[in-house]
Order: C-alpha cells, then structure tokens, then sequence
C-alpha cells in the first residue's frame, strides 16, 4: 500500500465504522472524529487499530443508547405502547389476509374481507405518518368495514380476534398516535416481518417446498417469533422500547385469544391460568433486562451532548 | 471518576487542547498507562460537557476538517480536586509509617519449576 492511498483507504474504513453512531451524532461530530483519528493513526495504515475500531463501535452503541432515552420514559412509553399495538395488529390481520387468499384451510376470499384485512394492515402503518388525525380516519374505516363483513359474511370477517377486541384496540391505537415524539422508521420493519414472513412464503408453497395449511403457517410462525425474539434481544444493547414493544405484542395477542374463553367457559380456568402463566415466563427473559436497561439509562445526562454542526 | 476521564480534565488544566492534543496530553501525564482511544475519548467528552465539566471554546477548520477546542470549566476543576484529594487520602492510608505488617510471616513464596 502506498503512502498516498493509505489515509484515503483509513479514512474510508473510519467513515464505515462511524455509521455506529447516529446520524445527527454523525452530521455534527464526524469530521472532528475523523481527523482526531487519522491525526492519531501511526502513519502507513490503511486499517484504523483494533482499539480504536473498537472505541468507535462501542462509542456509537453509547451515543444510540443516549439519543433513545432522550425523549423521556412518558414519550417512550407511548411508543413502545404503540409498536406493540401495531405488531399485534399486523400480525391479526396478516393471519385474516392468509386465509382469505387460500394460505390456511377452511378459508374463503371474499373482497369485504380482503379490503377489510388491507385496510387494516395499513391502520397498522399508520402511526409512521406521525398524525392522529390519519389513523383514527383509517382505524375507523377499518373498524366499519370488519363490523360490516362480520355482519354480512357467513364466515364472518375472518378475524382470529373478537370484533369488539379489534375496536378497542383499534381505538387504543387512535388515541396513542401523534403527539411531538414520532416514531422512529428504523421500527417500521417490526409489524412488517409477519406480513413479509406470509409473503415469502406463498412462492415457497407454489414450488412445494412447504405445503400450504397449518404446517405452513406454523412454520412460518415460528421462525419469524424467533427471529424477532433474536432480533429484539440484540437490539437491547441500544435500545430497550422495540423489546417492550414484543412483549406486550405477545401478551396481548395470548390475552385476546384467552380471554373470550375465560369469560364464557368457566371449566378451563386452569388451563387459562396456565397458559398466562407460560405466557409471561416467554416473556419476562427480555421484558426483565429491558426495564432494568431503561431505567439506567434514563438517570444518564445530557438531552443533547454534543455540539450542533 | 474513572481514570481516563481523570486523565482527560487533567489534561486541559494547562489551558483549552483539541481531541489529539487531549489523547497525546493524556498519555504523558500517565506516563503512558492511558492510552485514549478515539471513541473512548469523545464518549467521555460528551459526557463531560454534558456534566458541565468541560466546554467547547472554539472552533477553527484545518484541512478542511473542523477542529473543536475543549476548555475545563471551575466546576470540571473542582470536580478534579476533589477526586485528586480522594485519592491522596486514599493513598495515604497505605503509604503512611504507620502501616504495620505481620513480623514473621513470610508472603507466598514463588513457585520454583
């Protein structure tokens, strides 16, 4: 490597590691760290030095941590409240949409039923837009066009959860969307990972590599929970809400299903029990080391440490 | 305070320094046993400015990179005192002709191959 090329390639490689850090850190720090670290370089590498690789990496885990604590445990309550909703949600009418299309057995399309579904998955999106105003309009079309389906259809609108579960939760969304605190697009994968976890799996099925019904969709269920659960479990390391978010997802998707039951068969009380019981114990190994992050992070200073561009 | 950072508001007492002016500083004032990495020193002064310890003082662009200098303010300085005196009263409960050892005892003897 010759001296000319070297602090091109170092600067390069340094710029790379410096994607570690948020973009407003980057947008008023970068150039500053940047010359500090080729200043500091012994001359010749091409390479910035394991230790400062590594500095920067743990620099930038440090500076996200930081940035996501900053809008306050209100603000972050109600967005992790809100990703919970939605995936939940995504994941309800994703499982409608699978059997309306012919994905799950005993299933009929029907276009009330398809719109309805659609509909809905954008409700679940909504939030993104920032505006309360747009997701009551779209949780509310969403909410009619089900209560009608549920009323005309013979099947019913094909939901897994009760309509009266759907309109309060529906409304729940409603009512946390908007506010100054919008929710951060780097979230918007999470209530896309069912429907896309569905979507890969039609061509799968097309070329009978998995067959269509049940084994399917538990497949399909499966490895997307775990892969969301790995997911959710490393990005601990900077932020603490999407892992709520999973959590109360899943609580509040068992709690739907269980509830009905509970209400209406009083013999299975136990076995309600129970399965609320396992519920929590899936739970609580990521619900526990996320409280205990966010709340030590949320006594670290400073709403804005570094200084603007 | 952990020792990097002891050795980053030690280093600007001699006046405002920039991020290798601080990383260079800091290492001769340890005598070479702290060794700043990048990262390591702009986490520590994130935080210290954000304590209040440290401030920006100016800001000057060198080959078309800006370069920002770090100034320690009274409370970065009393800050330091403080945990300079915790430590000499830390070390002089040790080094003090007071302490006293066991007559007799011998200490582990090294291991012979």
């Amino acid at each position: 490597v010759s001296q000319t090329q070297a602090p091109g390639k170092l600067e390069r490689r340094a710029r790379a590691l410096l994607r570690a850090y948020p973009a407003e850190y980057r947008h008023g720090r970068a150039e500053e760290i940047i010359g500090t670290l080729l200043e500091a370089a012994p001359p010749g590498r091409s390479f910035p030095p394991a230790r400062e690789a590594w500095s920067l990496i743990a620099g930038g885990r440090h500076a996200r941590a930081i940035r996501n604590c900053r809008p306050g445990p209100k603000a972050n309550l109600r967005l992790a409240l809100l990703l919970g909703i939605s995936t939940c949600l995504s994941f309800d009418f994703c499982l409608t949409l699978a059997s309306v299309l012919g994905f799950l057995p005993g299933g009929g399309a029907s276009w009330l039923t398809i719109a309805g579904a659609a509909l809905g998955l954008a409700v679940t999106l909504a939030p993104w837009l920032g505006s309360r105003a747009a997701v009551t309009g779209l949780a509310t079309s969403a909410g009619a066009l089900t209560a009608y389906g549920e009323l005309r259809e013979p099947h019913g609108s094909g939901m897994p959860i009760s309509l009266a579960q759907l309109l309060i939760v529906l409304a729940a969304l409603a009512a946390l969307s908007g506010g100054p605190v919008r929710l951060p697009r780097s979230w918007l994968w999470l209530p896309c990972a069912f429907p896309l976890a569905l979507a890969a799996g039609r061509p799968l099925s097309l070329l009978h590599v998995l067959g269509p019904g049940p084994d399917l969709l538990s497949y399909l269920e499966l490895g997307a929970l775990v892969l969301l659960a790995v997911v959710v479990i490393c990005w601990l390391v900077t932020d603490a809400r999407p892992a709520f978010a999973l959590c109360l997802a899943v609580l509040l998707g068992g709690v739907m299903i269980i509830l009905p039951d509970f209400f209406y068969d009083d013999g299975f009380l136990i076995a309600h029990l129970e399965a609320l019981l396992v519920l929590f114990a899936i739970v609580l190994p990521i619900l526990l080391p996320a409280a205990w992050l966010l709340l030590r992070r949320q006594k670290t200073p400073s709403p804005r440490p570094y200084p603007g561009p | 305070m952990r020792e990097p950072t002891y050795f980053v508001l030690a280093s600007l007492l001699g006046g405002p320094l920039h991020g290798y002016a601080i990383i260079k500083r800091a290492g001769q004032l340890s005598g070479g046993r702290v060794r700043l990495a990048t990262g390591t020193l702009y986490t520590a002064l994130d935080r210290l400015t954000a304590d209040g310890y440290v401030v920006l003082v100016s800001e000057e662009t060198v080959g078309g990179r800006v370069r920002r200098s770090y100034g320690l303010t009274e409370d970065g300085a009393a800050a330091l005192r403080a945990e300079a005196q915790r430590m000499a009263e830390a070390a002089r409960i040790v080094t003090s002709p007071e302490t006293k050892t066991v007559a007799g005892l011998p200490g582990r003897k090294p291991r012979t191959a």
